[in-house]
């Protein structure tokens, strides 16, 4: 089992056909490199990875043209260049939703897309496509201005954006993608805030079994970050920081969140205090609260403030901060290309990884098998045929399901394999269909049959016993004979 | 129970007294077979051959059984391989029907063995499997109806792993398949040789040289083509064409030419014998269910799915409704309308159960469909006068069962649905099924019929051959039709689903929660492990996680129900999530890093520190520590504790953060002697995170050892309440 820090960063302003720029998957337990893309560089949360290991996915949106890139991870050069209607500034996919108690069990195939991708462009517009089929299943003016990030919730139930327009709407998937049945255009946001007074820069959307609990985190450059309860629709607290916040990332127990600021610092808030020598929640009941200034750094990571030797005197913006398998390290990355793995405890780096040249963009984490991530271990017999993804369509499908056409590879149901046990069991069974288990042994012996075989042997006797007699007659006479004959 | 290999050797020189004792010591000992001289193999193999060969029907089972967990062995397998593979061909080759069929299946179970064993291997696939599976794959074709099922079966794994050599027999198969989906009798073969055929006929596009995913496409389209073709035999009955929507469905969907090859004998239908119009249910039943099967066997390779056309073809069948459709005028007889109504619900049932499957295997991409999917099921639940027919339902309680289980398939990818009005009518369908039934015969109008004096004159005359019914007034309780518990099942699994997904309206809300209450009642009273059924239960907690519109709560009654769920007891003792800790050592200078973590994930957390010294088994380690936290917590509960005013601050901390999850290999302190060697150890592990990986970028890691370090160790001993009352 090893954890997988993917990243990738904005590219450099003058380097026009990304020929310097790279993204990486490394290890944040060891040196091991686990995969690298090729020019590959995104603006920021404009890149997808599907997943970590072979037959998963980078897909990212190019900056200034209409374009999005594919790179299958395992190989270095980009495996597609899709066109789309305009220029895109955020991408977001989402699995396929989870069947809960009925599921049965399937093996991975090795041709797999997610189920949607959501892209915000420069112009405020989200799109949804299907992957499996290319299908455009909604254009919506989702924000006036540019859209900033776009999150889907874990069950695939919700979609969030925020944008530079100071807006956060949260959508039901289902509305967006019913393209058969109802008109595209009547789809409404299912809340919209409007809260914040400045460009929300981040999302994220808490993990919760139950709808009910589903949480919504946002980070704005008003330096306000805000937790919304997405069933009621309701504020639940505001924690007001002294920086523009950039990015967050949320502990998976709900219990920090880790705000990356855009001096450079990286503040914990936590939501749980010891309050009268009583563990208590920290705000709530739409409280305000103020993360106060720390000057002792007890709360604050600060490593990404570190200049580099020689480097310029821009200020520093933490841009991605995303937490651990385990959730005691955060692995984030700064507006100079720097990526640090560092612990929540002691807040010292545990890791640096290899810097990029430019503002880091998006990162992932990952944990998985060990050989799944090897690209030299991977099945790569996917020909090209068989590896690229559908290409996107650029004008919204038709409202006649008929057309509805799937790209994919039908997974492998559970082999059930008989065991040996059963097995044995199978031959008991059979061993005891050879058994006589009735008091009578019915083995068949041959047993003359008194009457008429006798008869017929007695015949046969007397015959045989004729027939001698006969011979010893003739023999006789043909002796007489030859002896007249010799006369 | 191990027998030495002497033994087995000897035993097996004649008719062994019982074969299953060898066959479980050969396969659990594998050191026996490991440490095996090459002259008791010869031994052992010869007398298994020899058993094999022997025309006395019980040895030959034992050998042929005995070769199959022979060939676990791969030395075995590699040195004599070819032989037993050869034997069992013959044996296979010579079987007929006079012969007991146990030997035929173990045969072939052997063979399928040593396929199974050889595969993947390369060397071996080559010398040994890759010669003989033409043999194979033709004796397997010949025995096909001695065993029907187990050979289709092995045939499909053949076909699976080895297109390529299949690829001349791929027609012969295929024939011999439909072969068998034509024949009259085959609606009532068991349904897993069914399954079994489809299954087969729908991987074998596999075996195509060229672009498979076109050939598998164009089948496919071709079986969906022939359901249309079938069901436009409804016009020559139906007035279908007065429904708009049924007539735009037929334009849209392609249907087959009239000359083009089926997979089905064309219909032989007559009139005069009603029972003929049968074939048209049971010809839809295959195809839809062969259609079922092309969808969910894997494909190795990527296919295009029209998904659309199948949805439609759906909407189709389920519109074929005697509700809304006329009969043609001269459609008279009864008898044929009842027979063509049966098979529009028979359509149906296939129907839904296709879709269901659908939405077990293509998830989200049927999303995009629900609205519709949902809106042309409901029409089949059986309405009368506004009010959902009960008579009907229960008649077709089949379809019904199956409209629910379908429609629990497709909430079940919907974390949340706004709109429940579509649902309703299903909610009302599910709790009506599980109402108690009287039996029919009870009905007042029945009852009276039976009890009434056929005359005067009979009045007096006791009928000798029946029983009078008053059994039916003093006993009634013992004439409720009990409800299948395969209805019970799918009912609750889709309540369960429903309330977790839909916020219902209070009148359905109250119904189920009646009902399930009840049902936990009464099923808890009668239990004498006095328990619910996990079905039940998992009911009973959604209920609980799930309030709906309920002002009042539940979960005081499903508490009480079922006492010991751990998952209702953190509703009942309500509790914060364990945060990372700090874990002061008073004895030492250094603080070491605690990360209090509810993740179970030990070994991430080992190899972060990864200095620690093994040297104590974990659970000895883990237990110590377990004493030590209990103890600093006086009641090990993690949930809000006042804490004891005596206690000094820093150790309240350790109360109130400390809980049983508390990862041991990071808070380690010892009361005990050997604390001070542990502490020496962590005393590095602190260090830890710092050096090694940080090479990267030296100018950081000196800029953090120097910035980091001293706040760090200090950290802790700033008391957190100040720290607490600052945010405030």
């Amino acid at each position: 089992m090893d954890e997988s820090v993917f990243y990738i960063a904005e590219g450099a302003p003058g380097d026009k056909h990304s020929q310097e720029s790279f993204a990486a998957a490394a290890s944040s337990h060891s040196s091991q490199q686990h995969a690298s893309f090729r020019q590959a560089d995104a603006p920021l949360n404009g890149a997808v990875l599907t997943g970590t290991g072979q037959g998963e996915r980078l897909i990212a949106a190019s900056k200034g043209k209409a374009l999005l890139t594919v790179w299958s991870w395992g190989k270095e050069g980009s495996d597609q260049k899709i066109p789309v209607p305009e220029e895109m500034k955020c991408l977001a996919s989402c699995g396929q939703p989870d069947l809960g108690q009925t599921s049965s069990s399937h093996t991975v195939p090795s041709f797999r897309v997610p189920w949607l991708l959501a892209a915000g462009s420069k112009s405020g517009k989200l799109y949804v496509w299907e992957l499996a089929s290319g299908n455009l299943l909604c254009v919506k003016d989702a924000h006036y201005q540019e859209i900033a990030t776009i999150e889907f919730s874990r069950c695939g139930t919700y979609l969030v954006t925020a944008g530079h327009d100071a807006r956060c709407m949260v959508w039901k998937t289902l509305d967006l993608i019913s393209a058969y049945t109802k008109d595209e255009h009547a789809t409404k946001p299912y809340y919209s805030i409007t809260d914040n007074t400045l460009p929300v820069m981040t999302v994220q959307l808490s993990l919760a079994g139950l709808a009910n609990d589903l949480r919504l985190y946002t980070g704005s450059r008003d330096g306000t970050v805000r937790i919304y309860d997405v069933a009621t629709r309701t504020l639940v607290t505001t924690f007001v920081l002294n920086h523009p916040v950039e990015s967050l990332a949320v502990d998976p127990a709900s219990r920090a969140i880790y705000a990356g600021l855009n001096n450079g610092l990286v503040r914990t808030i936590e939501l749980y205090k010891v309050q009268n020598s009583v563990l208590e929640p920290v705000g709530g009941n739409k409280k305000i609260v103020t993360v106060d200034h720390d000057p002792e750094l007890k709360h604050t990571f600060v490593h990404h403030q570190q200049r580099m030797a020689g480097g310029a005197d821009a200020p520093v913006a933490v841009t991605q901060v995303k937490m651990s398998f385990d959730a005691t390290n955060i692995i984030s990355g700064d507006s100079l290309g720097r990526v640090f793995a560092s612990n929540v405890v002691t807040r010292q780096v545990v890791k640096a990884f290899a810097p990029c040249n430019s503002p880091i963009s998006r990162i992932y984490v990952d944990t998985c098998p060990v050989e799944s991530v090897n690209a030299s271990l991977g099945s790569t017999k996917n020909d090209k045929k068989h590896r690229l993804i559908p290409q996107l369509k650029r004008v919204l499908v038709s409202n006649d399901p008929i057309e509805h056409l799937l790209y994919l590879e039908i997974p492998n149901g559970e082999d059930e394999d008989e065991d040996f046990e059963a097995w044995l069991a199978k031959k008991s069974e059979e061993e005891l269909e050879f058994r006589n288990l009735s008091t009578i042994n019915t083995t068949v012996k041959e047993v003359p049959r008194a009457g008429e075989v006798g008869e017929l042997q007695e015949k046969l006797e007397k015959v045989a016993q004729a027939y001698e007699e006969l011979r010893g007659k003739h023999a006789e006479l043909i002796e007489e004979h030859t002896k007249l004959l010799s006369e | 129970m191990s027998i030495p290999l002497s033994l087995i050797i000897k035993e097996l020189e004649s008719t062994p007294d019982s074969i299953l004792s060898i066959l479980s010591t050969l396969h659990y000992d594998k050191s026996i077979l490991l440490n095996i001289t090459k002259s008791e193999t010869n031994h052992l193999i010869s007398r298994t051959l020899n058993l094999t060969k022997s025309p006395d029907a019980y040895n030959k089972w034992c050998g042929t059984n005995l070769i199959r967990v022979l060939a676990e062995n791969y030395t075995i397998l590699s040195n004599n391989g070819i032989v037993l593979l050869e034997q069992l061909l013959t044996n296979l080759e010579n079987y007929n029907h006079t012969i007991d069929r146990k030997i035929l299946t173990s045969t072939i179970e052997a063979i399928n063995f040593i396929c199974k064993q050889i595969r993947g291997k390369p060397t071996l696939t080559r010398e040994i499997l890759t010669p003989k599976l033409p043999t194979i794959i033709t004796k397997y074709l010949d025995n096909i109806h001695f065993n029907p099922l187990l050979v289709i079966d092995s045939l499909f794994i053949l076909v699976k792993h080895h297109p390529t050599t299949f690829r001349p027999f791929g027609n012969k198969l295929a024939s011999r398949l439909t072969g068998f989906l034509n024949l009259g009798e085959f609606t009532s073969f068991p349904e897993k040789l069914k399954q079994s055929i489809f299954k087969t006929l729908a991987i074998l596009p596999v075996i195509e040289k060229a672009e498979p995913e076109v050939q598998w496409e164009n089948n496919v389209r071709n079986i969906i083509k022939e359901v249309v073709s079938i069901l436009s035999v409804y016009n020559e009955f139906l007035n279908l064409n007065d429904d708009a929507d049924i007539k735009r469905l037929f334009q849209k969907l392609p249907s087959a030419e009239i000359d083009s090859k089926k997979l089905l004998e064309p219909l032989n239908l007559d009139v005069n014998q009603p029972k003929s119009l049968f074939q048209i249910s049971s010809n839809i039943e295959i195809l839809l269910n062969l259609l079922s099967t092309y969808l969910k066997v894997e494909t190795r390779f990527s296919v295009r799915v029209p998904l659309g056309l199948i949805v439609t073809l759906n909407e189709l069948i389920c519109s074929i409704n005697l509700r809304f459709v006329q009969f043609k005028f001269d459609v008279r007889d009864d008898a044929l309308k009842s027979i063509i109504k049966a098979t529009t619900l028979k359509n149906q049932f296939n129907a839904v159960k296709l879709l269901q499957e659908l939405a077990l295997v293509y998830r989200g991409n049927v999303l995009p469909h629900l609205t519709n999917i949902l809106s042309y099921l409901e029409v089949l639940i059986p309405f009368k006068n506004k009010k959902i027919d009960f008579n009907e339902l229960l008649i077709n309680e089949e379809l019904a069962v199956a409209l629910l289980s379908c429609v629990e398939s497709y909430l079940s990818l919907v974390g949340n649905l706004g709109d429940s009005s579509q649902l309703l009518r299903f909610v009302d369908t599910s709790l009506l099924l599980v109402e108690p039934r009287l039996d029919s015969s009870l009905a007042p109008a029945a009852v009276k019929k039976v009890d009434q004096p056929q005359g005067k004159n009979n009045k007096k005359k006791k009928n000798t051959n029946s029983v009078a019914m008053s059994d039916l007034l003093s006993h009634q309780h013992l004439f409720v039709e009990s409800i299948n518990s395969g209805t019970i099942k799918v009912v609750r699994s889709f309540l369960s689903a429903i309330i977790s997904r839909v916020n219902l309206p209070p009148t359905q809300h109250y119904k189920i929660m009646r009902y399930l209450i009840l049902e936990a009642v009464n099923a808890k009273y009668y239990s004498y492990e006095k328990s619910v059924s996990p079905q039940l239960r998992n009911l009973l907690i959604n209920s609980v996680l799930y309030p709906g519109f309920e002002k009042v709560s539940l979960l005081p009654i499903v508490s009480q129900l079922i006492p010991q769920d751990p998952l209702l007891s953190v509703f009942t003792n309500p509790r914060f999530p364990p945060l990372p800790i700090y874990v002061k050592k008073v004895e030492e200078p250094t603080e070491l890093a605690g990360f209090g973590d509810n993740d179970e994930d030990e070994e991430v957390v080992e190899e972060k520190t990864t200095v620690e010294d093994d040297s104590e088994p974990s659970a000895k380690r883990r237990k110590t520590d377990h004493g030590e936290a209990s103890a600093s917590t006086e009641n090990g509960d993690a949930s809000v504790i006042p804490a004891k005013p005596e206690d000094i601050e820093i150790v309240d901390e350790a109360k109130v953060f400390v809980t049983k999850e508390v990862s041991s290999e990071d808070v380690i302190s010892f009361p005990s002697e050997p604390v001070v060697q542990e502490v020496k150890r962590v005393e590095v592990v602190t260090t830890a995170p710092v050096p090694a990986p940080v090479v990267a970028a030296p100018s950081v890691d000196v800029a953090e050892s120097a910035a980091g370090d001293d706040s760090d160790f200090e950290m802790p001993e700033i008391d957190l309440d100040g720290d607490s009352d600052d945010d405030e």
